[in-house]
């Protein structure tokens, strides 16, 4: 599947599915607190589960700078 | 994962709150929220004209589509900074947001009423960008909200930016800042009263806000973003909230309720007179707003001068 993690870089990175979005959060090291998964405009929980045609974009909740 | 309160599927996780929702109960949650925050702090009433100072971010507009779609009375500030691309894609936001949603927008340009942008203001007086951004925000917010005679400034502060700035405060044990962290700033000589609806929810919260009713902000952040600090210490709160959920508000919240009544009683907010040259509010005889601008003409000046003697290329 495609992740597309917006803000910063706009990084597009290739992940290899079945899984879920919170196998992918920890797969990339991203915290569930601080981000929100969305496929398709519609904003996803932790359980779903994301099959290899999905395209996934990434949001980063934290703001006052950016490190990625 | 099933909405806690109807059993649809739910688009949203709340594990400080062991709950999960769909998109209109997630809805009816947050404004819940915002609700109790407004009238538990007496923050204004239903009727009063608000000014929210928005920025494009997620937080600011946020807060002004919640109000505004509540029926309250609001007016949007935005202060153009003159920082480069970052403020001319930010007001862009901001005045697409305000038509879209047939809104009043005011906004202030900081090279208009000075002459500088806000970086060439902060190279003129050495300073950080930062430091003189903070300043000018200060000033033109209050001095707007008089000029419009509202009730209140609310910002679109959430849950994430107020842990975060205690944890610093704690850090450095900063005493007049602890002194006055609170969501309600109550007015007092000329300063207007400020509040932060969004305090209890999460910086997640108000994205996932965003996303749900389709508010088209700003993702790219200013360039001169302190980075580093502020944001370590939201990372490493997020770590702890991960661990054991509820620990941000645990924090604030206990904050508030339990040490900041001691912080307040030691440390007695300054005493307030106007300034000489501008009328703001002023601990001193001069604003520091004013003595900044004289500041920047001063060094403004001095550079010319020598230019015109052919002293600097
Ligand atoms: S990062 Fe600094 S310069 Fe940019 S808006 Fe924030 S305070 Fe102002
Ligand atoms: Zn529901
Ligand atoms: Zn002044």
């Amino acid at each position: 599947m495609q992740v597309r993690l917006r803000g910063g870089r706009q990084e597009v990175i290739q992940v290899r599915g079945p899984l879920t979005v919170r196998q992918l959060a920890k797969q990339l090291d991203l915290d569930l607190e601080s981000h929100l998964f969305v496929r398709e405009g519609r904003v996803l929980t932790p359980d779903v589960r994301l099959g290899d045609d999905d395209q996934i974009e990434v949001y980063r909740a934290i703001s006052g700078g950016t490190r990625r | 994962m099933k909405c806690r309160r109807c059993g649809e599927v739910a688009v949203i996780d709340l594990p400080r709150h062991n709950a999960a929702f769909c998109k209109p109960c997630f809805l009816e949650y947050f404004a819940r929220q915002v609700q109790q925050a407004i009238s538990k702090f007496r923050m204004f009433a239903r009727h009063h004209r608000v000014m929210v100072a928005v920025s494009g971010g997620k937080d600011s507009l946020a807060l002004w589509h919640w109000l505004a779609s509540h029926g309250q009375p609001t007016v949007g500030l935005y202060i153009d900074l003159g920082i480069a691309e970052y403020s001319r894609v930010s007001r862009e936001r901001c005045e697409a947001f305000a038509q879209r949603m047939g809104l009043q927008l005011e906004v202030v340009d900081v090279r208009q009423e000075t002459g500088f942008s806000t970086p060439a203001l902060a190279a003129r007086v050495r300073r950080t960008t930062c430091s003189v951004c903070g300043l000018v925000k200060r000033y033109f917010t209050n001095r707007t909200a008089r000029r419009l005679q509202v009730a209140a400034v609310a910002t679109g502060h959430n849950l994430d930016d107020e842990a975060s700035t205690l944890l610093g405060n704690v850090l450095h044990w900063q005493m007049g800042y602890l002194a006055r962290q609170h969501p309600v700033l109550p007015a007092a000589d000329g300063l207007v009263r400020r509040v932060k609806p969004l305090f209890t929810l999460t910086e997640r919260e108000t994205l996932a806000y965003c996303l749900l009713q389709g508010i088209d902000f700003l993702e790219e952040e200013c360039p001169h973003a302190r980075g580093a600090t502020s944001i370590l210490y939201k990372e490493l709160l997020n770590r702890l909230e991960l661990i054991s959920p509820g620990t941000k508000h645990q924090f604030l919240l206990g904050f508030l309720r339990r040490a900041r009544p001691s912080f307040s009683q030691a440390e007695p907010p300054p005493e307030l007179g106007a300034c000489r040259e501008c009328g703001e509010p002023s601990t001193a005889e001069v604003c520091a707003y004013c003595r900044m601008l004289s500041g920047a003409r001063r060094a403004d000046d001095a550079f010319a001068t020598k230019e015109n003697k052919g002293g600097i290329t």
